[in-house]
């Protein structure tokens, strides 16, 4: 046995992070760890990796004590954390030549290690280039080489995949699943559940504890005929009525039909059970990892987050909220956004995807007036944003990839400020926070609690609730819902939704293609140009794809599409 | 109500920032009174070896004289020259007074008699007082004991000093006013650099700049808390004032005013460090860097005449050292504005230019 955990547990002061976590791992498996942030993922990963002690139960890897024997371990394994453990004034060569120093690898074994990862990455074409210089999936790529070099028998990765776009996300896991063929062990902390798929094994934490492990196919089981779809012509009756039933769980408005969980089809209520008959067509689907953690962790929290009567979509096709034609941004001689022309209209939601580095931040900042456009038109609420960029920000809200909150103060006194800061007072500032925490949610927490011991979702939604008190006509969303939960990220969406059904144009950044579900159009977004924008269907059509392609297919489809045109024009 | 809201937020996370709270109350208390200590340039218990050869009544007399200095702490009498000069050597001990045989029977003579007294000059400022008090503890001997001699010696024509502010010629006023001076300016320079690197830090910067606030009113909730602050602290300032017993000659209110108008400066100075700084951490580095330069150079730690021509030409450039002339004016001599316009004058376009340079660096931060 490799490695193994017997009720391992942690405190911190009074906080239990962990507790009571067994489980074993043998050569060359893979272990997906999954769950919610604060979950107590990164602390399990320290202590597998010897860097933090236990406070109950004990640890060993390779047969060693991580408490005793730390040094043992540490020599034999690879780590990557979080946050980048590069160095961005040495160049790529120079970052893989310090890991392998460190670890004692030297002369022809390094070179061969060096040309095999290298290649592997894809990252040969840029030894020289100094690793801060890098996008952030090269980044990442090299950062996991520099922890391949010494050939460890087991690799612990702390969300390797958060904040990497699909391409590179496609790549690492490429490298990663050569060497679970040559034989190393893997343990992967994520919140990504296709990335859990991909494991042998899976273990579920929620508030430092298991509530679930196995392999993804036993996980899926457990919870198979409990996942069902509707398609109708009428949602929005079908959906307010699920929505009361206390049967069901996990409700979902995707654009072409609603997504549930029930225990089964017969703990519904008779007149639930009847008008789904009447107006849909009910048909019982393969549940995702993604439901099997909601069924694990979100149960007893039902629907009661979000108090919300069901959206009614309704698109107006009028005069676009937003209007750019041509809009350009450089820095220097860098291009970031290359002739983007893009509308919005009240009620729609669009989600743009693309790499890191792609431009979707810098288009945002531009579209908000942050950033002044070196060409183009830009229109927002009918201002023309070029010359007065002032003029927009009342009917702009704005949420920024960290959640831009004032962590020293309260939940309260951080809606307060932008309250102000919005020019709101008296009985209207009152009226819109109340009425803006009880949409989001946050008038069922602990008012006067410091914004940063909040947990990951929760600041989510104080940020968003924070950025909609002025009641925007259009909202920027980027990245709202990186390394978030899937149950916490799905109440976002519901509230996104909301907020689009009165009329509020969203546009939003994101990871992970699945929300793109969420939205009327998506926009891909490669190297600062907006490749193409439609519905999933169109996208197909345009390219020639069968329907039903992934979303990821389909992205990866126009992106190598767009690197054949440039090539043919060089 | 932008206004509001901001300035309400910056009071908050204040009392909020245990560090930013300690470092002021650290700079404006245990600072000075640290440094009222330990950067005194008054001599006492000054560690003295004596080398008696005489072994006579004057010799023992003088030792008495010696001994009876509070300038003066007599070490055991070493064996000889030698040892003396050894331990000299090892800094155990600063001075060597070596009484030559035939000492009493030079005076009792009425002849001039010789002392050799052996110095360790490496601290300058220290030697020069101690040589002071070398002279005074002869002077007062030779007035005693030997009233013919010491005639002789008045015969010549004597400087009838007086000394004024500051009569015990204590080097505690100054250092305890120059140290209230700087912890002006470095809370002046490090609170608001802080208050706007922290935004820019944790991204609120841009969520600021997406709200109907205009630049004007961030970078007035930016400072003005600073200048309250400052201003506040002038309070506990004279708190420690009252207990070195430093004079306070002239107007506290004048001395808010002084301080309002230098503080201008400071502000303009840490306002212009966040907006070439990215982290909290370049913040401070850069603010120290440029905040030693100008204490040197206002005549905190080493008087201004002392220095080459041309970094005395340098020191007019700090706003520090007309602070600091103007607090000592104030406090020691009861100074007003009859005397002190000028200072003023000189801080004030120092401030407003500063300050103006600072307000269009902010500007150009958030476009």
């Amino acid at each position: 046995m490799l490695l193994n955990a017997e009720k391992v547990g942690r405190s911190f002061g009074e906080t239990r992070a962990l507790e009571d976590v067994s489980f074993q791992l043998d050569n060359g498996q893979m272990l997906a760890v999954v769950g919610p942030d604060g979950a107590g993922k990164t602390t399990l990963m320290l202590m597998l990796t010897a860097i933090l002690d236990p406070t109950a139960g004990r640890c060993t890897v390779f047969g060693f004590d991580s408490v005793k024997q730390s040094a043992e371990i540490t020599d034999r394994i690879g780590y990557m954390s979080q946050n980048f453990s590069l160095y961005d004034r040495l160049t790529v060569e120079e970052n893989l030549a310090f890991s392998a120093g460190v670890r004692g690898i030297k002369g022809a074994e390094y070179q061969a290690r060096r040309a095999q990862l290298l290649e592997m990455a894809g990252l040969s074409a840029f030894a020289d280039r100094y690793a801060g210089k890098l996008s952030g999936g090269m980044r990442k790529k090299l950062s996991l080489c520099t922890n391949l070099i010494h050939q460890p028998e087991l690799l612990v990765l702390d969300e390797p995949g958060l904040g990497v776009d699909p391409l590179s996300r496609r790549e690492l896991w490429q490298i990663l699943a050569e060497f679970q063929r040559q034989g190393t062990a893997m343990v992967i902390a994520t919140s990504y559940m296709d990335e859990a798929e991909n494991c042998g094994h899976v273990l579920m934490l929620d508030q430092g504890k298991i509530v679930a492990e196995g392999s993804p196919i036993d996980l899926k089981k457990q919870c198979a005929d409990k996942v069902f779809e509707l398609s109708s012509a009428q949602p929005g009756s079908l959906y307010s009525t699920l929505s009361s039933d206390p049967a069901v769980n996990y409700l979902q408005w995707l654009p072409t039909r609603l997504r549930f969980q029930v225990d089964a089809l017969e703990r519904l209520a008779a007149a639930t059970q009847e008008q789904c008959r009447l107006q849909g067509e009910l048909t019982a689907v393969e549940p995702t990892l993604e439901d099997v953690f909601v069924h694990f962790t979100g149960a007893d929290q039902g629907n009661q987050m979000v108090p919300s009567p069901a959206p009614a979509r309704l698109l107006e096709i009028g005069k676009p909220v937003i209007s750019t034609h041509g809009l350009t941004a450089r820095f220097g001689g860098f291009t970031a956004v290359d002739t983007v022309s893009l509308n919005l209209h009240a009620g729609e939601i669009i989600a743009l995807v693309g790499p890191n580095g792609a431009g979707k931040t810098t288009l945002i900042r531009l579209l908000c007036g942050l950033l002044a456009p070196a060409a183009g038109e830009l229109e927002v609420a009918a201002v023309d944003v070029r010359r007065k960029p002032q003029a927009i920000r009342s009917y702009v809200g704005y949420m920024s990839q960290s959640f831009s909150l004032y962590s020293d103060l309260s939940a309260a006194e951080n809606m307060a400020f932008f309250a102000g800061a919005y020019r709101l007072g008296g009985k209207k500032k009152a009226a819109s926070i109340t009425a803006v925490s009880r949409m989001t949610g946050i008038d069922g927490i602990d008012q006067h609690q410091r914004a940063g011991s909040l947990s990951g979702a929760i600041r989510q939604r104080l940020a968003l609730a924070c950025a909609i008190l002025h009641e925007p006509k259009v909202l920027f969303l980027d990245e709202p819902t990186s390394g978030v939960d899937p149950l916490s990220r799905y109440h976002f969406w519901q509230l996104i939704q909301l907020l689009a059904s009165r009329g509020v144009a969203v546009l939003v950044t994101t990871h992970y293609l699945s929300e793109a579900a969420y939205c009327d159009r998506i926009g891909l977004m490669d190297r600062g140009r907006l490749l193409a924008c439609g519905t999933l269907q169109t996208l197909c059509q345009e390219a020639r794809l069968a329907e039903g392609t992934s979303l990821e297919d389909v992205f990866i489809h126009y992106v190598s599409r767009a690197a054949a045109e440039r090539e043919q024009a060089t | 109500m932008a206004l509001r809201a901001l300035l309400l937020k910056e009071l908050i996370q204040f009392f909020r920032d245990p560090l930013m709270l300690i470092l002021i109350l650290w700079l404006y208390t245990i600072e000075v009174v640290i440094c009222a200590y330990a950067l005194s340039f008054d001599v006492k218990e000054f560690p003295t070896l004596l080398v008696d050869h005489d072994r006579s009544y004057a010799s023992r007399a003088l030792i008495t004289a010696f001994d009876n200095s509070d300038a003066f702490d007599l070490l055991s009498v070493p064996d000889g020259e030698e040892a003396a000069v050894v331990q000299l050597q090892q800094g155990r001990a600063g001075l060597i007074l070596n009484i030559p045989e035939g000492f009493q029977g030079d005076l009792e003579q009425g002849k001039l008699s010789t002392v050799q007294v052996l110095l360790d000059g490496s601290n300058a400022n220290t030697a020069a007082s101690v040589q002071g008090y070398v002279d005074g503890v002869l002077h007062q001997f030779e007035q005693t004991y030997y009233p013919k001699i010491a005639v002789y010696h008045q015969a010549r024509p004597r400087a009838a000093m007086r000394i004024l502010y500051n009569p015990a010629e204590s080097s505690t006023p100054f250092m305890v006013l120059s140290m209230i001076a700087l912890a002006g300016m470095m809370v002046g320079v490090i609170h608001p650099a802080a208050a706007i690197v922290r935004e820019k830090e944790r991204a609120t910067i841009e969520q600021l700049m997406v709200t109907p606030i205009s630049v004007g009113e961030l970078f007035f909730a930016k400072t003005l808390p600073t200048m309250l602050i400052g201003l506040l602290s002038v309070f506990i300032s004279l708190l420690i004032v009252t207990w070195f017993q430093v004079p306070v000659r002239g107007s506290v209110w004048f001395f808010l005013v002084v301080t309002a108008v230098f503080l201008l400066s400071a502000i303009g100075v840490g306002v212009l460090v966040a907006t070439v700084s990215q982290t909290l951490q370049q913040a401070l580095l850069l603010a120290f860097f440029g905040l030693f330069p100008i204490m040197f150079l206002s005549g905190t730690l080493a008087p201004v005449e002392a220095m080459p021509t041309l970094l005395q030409r340098l020191s007019n450039l700090s706003p520090l050292r007309y602070y600091m002339d103007a607090t000592l004016g104030v406090f020691l001599k009861g100074a007003g504005p009859a005397e002190l316009w000028p200072h003023l004058l000189v801080m004030l376009v120092f401030g407003v230019v500063l300050f103006s340079a600072s307000l269009a660096g902010f500007r150009r931060l958030l476009r």
